[in-house]
């Protein structure tokens, strides 16, 4: 699997409205590569309207208008020429609720590979000659790579036929990991994964990020602010649509600069 | 308007159990001294029960913090405030500790008439224990300010304890009779110098607890004792005639 | 009277009408299969009918229905879930959108007869197909269009969103999620639409009546052009234009065979239904 070139994220001024309510106001803060940044805020504060900017998944929700940049590699993804599909590409997304397709293990880590390969311009000006399939050992490969990556090889290697759905929660929301891995990207991001999770589960999941954030920028969101603790370098706190404090965890959950945020972490608000 | 109401009933707890064995250190060197400059047997007894009760108390404490660390992860200023308090408990039984060695040799003290040149110890004395005093207040008020001015205070304490040290020093090499009572008059004066110390101590954590800052040792020790040498030698004559009054009163005894 | 009382009473009642469903059901198949299975013969099945529809087969009626069905499916089947797809996947809420909505919520409700109107003067006189096959399959198609499209569409919205955003959260774009996750996995309820316009399209009789299907021809249609013949229609025809002692063998073989058709072209849906709950289960 490639290693990944870049992945900071800038995110300068960026408001989001569902129609008349606005969700997000002029958040602007940059997120480092190779690191886990935590975004923790209570209900309703934007945190995954915010995340679901950074894949331009919000693209799908009707009514809702985005103004802002967010700057990844030095190209703003809400350019008018910028290719939307590509983007999610490199941006992955692990959902809350583990939503693993209802086919094999295998089919559902497959899919996406297969059709991106399809779609890779053939490179005929370098004279080369680019195979617009994969040969079978090289799925078979590639599935296996992602996988082992997302630490669920030893348990899932004796059924990858069987169905996603035969899973526990916790290996289930692996599978989904390793679904995002297998095509390469860059970022990713994850709403709430370990919410429907039990604590070992939660625990396996937490391991898995530190260890992953050596090759990709990870930003997760979490209502756990333990978990944000635990795992995360930098964390911003969001609250009602604006970014009100960011900074390394160990300044935010020792000596937070603004009252709000106190508020927020020892629990005294609302 | 506050949830988390099983976390603030504790951690109100914690506050009033701290505030309740700093003032019985307070009052165990408030006492241990009046013992010792008033030659007063009976609060010698009274010195020993409360630094029992101390001791007692840092266990109380010390438990109660570990618990609400583990039960109820604390963070930012909750978590400042636990960690100060389990800190400045072990600070608070050391003082209880060194007032009850003060009147540890009350006997010896007592019996003899002192020395014919003044020895400022009551002085000294009532700067420690102001500065217990003080130390305990910044904590409940949660007042740094207050906290940071008893470095100072601290730095007099150490030039007193150096100014008495070499004076019993020169009454012991003229008069070696009075080589026992004298040293354990310097034991008594190193004490109240460990005292501010530990007072200081509560202050620096207090300023932790506050504003989240950990001091620069520097801060601490600002003046060298060739300094308070200096100041020595600037030493206005009512202090030291009040010295010597109160020393007078003691060698009358 | 006590709870309990009343909760057994309502009991009863509930079964006492599914029995009286089922035992109406078992009357008329089993009156058709005991009046009919006489009749029923390889001869039956495979022959034109001879001496007046006294001897010989229904052959033709069998084959024109089967054509019939063939085509409706393929005409109704991809217009049907591609407006679902359009209708459920994307964005609709414009007056195309709401328009074809309605429509399709009011075109169920218009008698079948109305159709065969619509057949006659559109495709039959208007565009000058004449008396057809085609025209015929195209009006059954407009009949069983609103199922299949209702169907399809409850079975799209059915997908759960996290799949679809699942999939484009890899990077895939709307119409490939569509065509490997939204369209499969609604697949048993696209069939589910299926097997009720087959069972509507084999029995329909006023639709075609109006526009190809004729009582008797001694050939079978040779192409779309052509008109044919069709086992309802037969029927029809039989039992208002000959008399009933004389064919009557014919009359309840045909009801039989039809009935027998229908029930077979729906088990099979059934059948692949059930194959596609099973790979597809979550």
């Amino acid at each position: 699997m490639v290693k990944i070139m870049n992945g900071s994220i800038q995110v300068k001024d960026l408001n989001v409205w569902f129609d008349q309510n606005h969700a997000l106001k002029g958040v602007t803060f940059s997120i480092p590569k190779n690191e886990i940044t935590a975004i923790i805020g209570p209900s309703g504060c934007g945190k995954s309207t915010f995340i679901r900017c950074v894949n331009r998944m919000n693209d799908i929700v009707p009514k809702c208008r985005v103004e802002g940049q967010i700057i990844v590699n030095g190209k703003n993804i809400y350019d008018p020429d910028v290719d939307v599909v590509e983007i999610r590409r490199r941006t992955g997304m692990v959902f809350q609720k583990p939503n693993p397709f209802p086919k094999s293990i295998f089919e559902n880590i497959a899919y996406a590979p297969r059709i991106h390969r399809r779609e890779e311009p053939s490179a005929k000006q370098k004279g080369e000659m680019v195979v617009k399939k994969y040969t079978k050992k090289e799925l078979e490969n590639l599935v296996e790579a992602s996988i082992k990556r997302a630490a669920l090889w030893d348990e899932v290697k004796d059924r990858m036929n069987k169905s996603a759905y035969d899973l526990s929660g916790g290996q289930q929301q692996r599978l989904c990991i390793a679904r995002t891995l297998a095509v390469n990207p860059e970022i990713l991001l994850l709403d709430e994964p370990c919410s429907a999770l039990d604590p070992i589960a939660t625990a396996k999941i937490e391991d898995l990020l530190v260890d992953l954030k050596k090759d990709y920028t990870v930003v997760i969101v979490t209502h756990n602010m333990q978990q944000a603790a635990r795992v995360a370098d930098k964390t911003a706190f969001f609250y009602l649509g604006e970014l009100i404090e960011f900074d390394k965890t160990e300044t935010i959950f020792e000596r937070p600069k603004e009252k709000l945020t106190e508020q927020y972490i020892t629990g005294r608000m609302g | 308007m506050t949830s988390r109401i099983l976390f603030n009933q504790e951690m109100d707890k914690l506050n009033e159990e701290v505030a309740q064995m700093a003032s019985l250190a307070r009052e165990a060197v408030e006492k241990a001294v009046r013992c010792i400059v008033n030659k007063d047997p009976v609060l010698k007894a009274e010195v020993e029960r409360l630094d029992r009760e101390i001791y007692h108390m840092e266990q109380i404490i010390e438990k109660r913090c570990l618990e609400l660390i583990a039960l109820h992860t604390p963070v930012a200023g909750d978590l400042r405030t636990v960690s100060t308090c389990l800190k400045i408990i072990t600070d608070l039984n050391r003082i209880g500790r060194y007032a009850s060695d003060i009147v540890e040799v009350y006997e010896v003290v007592a019996s003899d008439n002192g020395f014919h040149r003044p020895v400022n110890i009551p002085h000294m004395a009532s700067l420690v224990v102001a500065m217990v005093t003080d130390a305990i207040d910044s904590f409940i008020r949660r007042d740094d300010r207050a906290a940071r001015q008893l470095f100072d205070r601290d730095d007099e304490v150490d030039c007193l304890y150096d100014l008495n040290f070499r004076a019993i020093l020169t009454y012991m090499i003229e008069d070696p009779r009075k080589i026992t009572v004298g040293t354990h008059i310097i034991l008594i004066a190193r004490y109240l110098e460990r005292i501010a110390d530990h007072s200081c101590n509560i202050g620096e954590r207090v300023v932790y607890m506050v504003t989240g800052e950990r001091m620069n040792p520097k801060d601490r020790k600002k003046s060298t004792s060739r300094t308070c040498v200096n100041s020595s030698t600037s030493l206005k004559q009512d202090d030291l005639d009040s010295m010597q009054r109160s020393d007078h009163d003691l060698a009358e005894k | 009277m006590n709870r309990r009382n009343k909760e057994r009473a309502f009991f009863l009642l509930f079964r006492g009408c599914a029995w009286v469903v089922a035992l109406a059901l078992m009357i008329i198949v089993g009156y058709i299969v005991v009046l009919g299975i006489g009749t029923i013969s390889w001869e039956f099945l495979t022959q034109f009918p001879k001496k007046g529809f006294t001897e010989g087969g229904i052959f033709p009626a069998i084959v024109g229905t089967l054509y019939l069905v063939g085509l409706v499916m393929i005409i109704a089947v991809p217009i049907g879930v591609f407006t679902a797809i359009y209708v459920s996947e994307y964005k609709s809420n414009n007056w195309f959108g709401n328009l074809l909505r309605v429509v399709v919520n009011n075109l169920a409700g218009v008698p079948s007869i109305v159709y065969g109107l619509l057949g006659l003067g559109l495709l039959v006189f208007f565009v000058g197909w004449g008396f057809s096959l085609l025209a015929s399959a195209f009006t059954l198609a407009f009949v069983v269009l609103p199922l299949v499209i209702t169907a399809s569409r409850e079975a799209i919205q059915a997908v759960p969103s996290s799949l679809r955003e699942a999939s484009l959260a890899l990077g895939t774009t709307k119409w490939q999620t569509i065509r490997h996750h939204v369209l499969p996995y609604s697949l048993p309820g696209i069939l589910t639409g299926v097997i009720l316009s087959i069972s509507r399209a084999a029995g329909e009789t006023a639709p075609i009546l109006m526009t190809g299907v004729v009582f008797l021809k001694f050939t079978l249609p040779q192409n779309v052009w052509d008109t044919f013949q069709a086992m309802p229609y037969l029927l029809y025809s039989l039992s208002t234009q000959t008399p009933y002692d004389k064919t009557q063998d014919f009359q309840w073989g045909t009801a039989l065979v039809l009935l027998v058709m229908v029930v077979a072209m729906n088990m099979s849906a059934i059948i692949i239904r059930n194959r596609y709950r099973e790979k597809y289960k979550w």
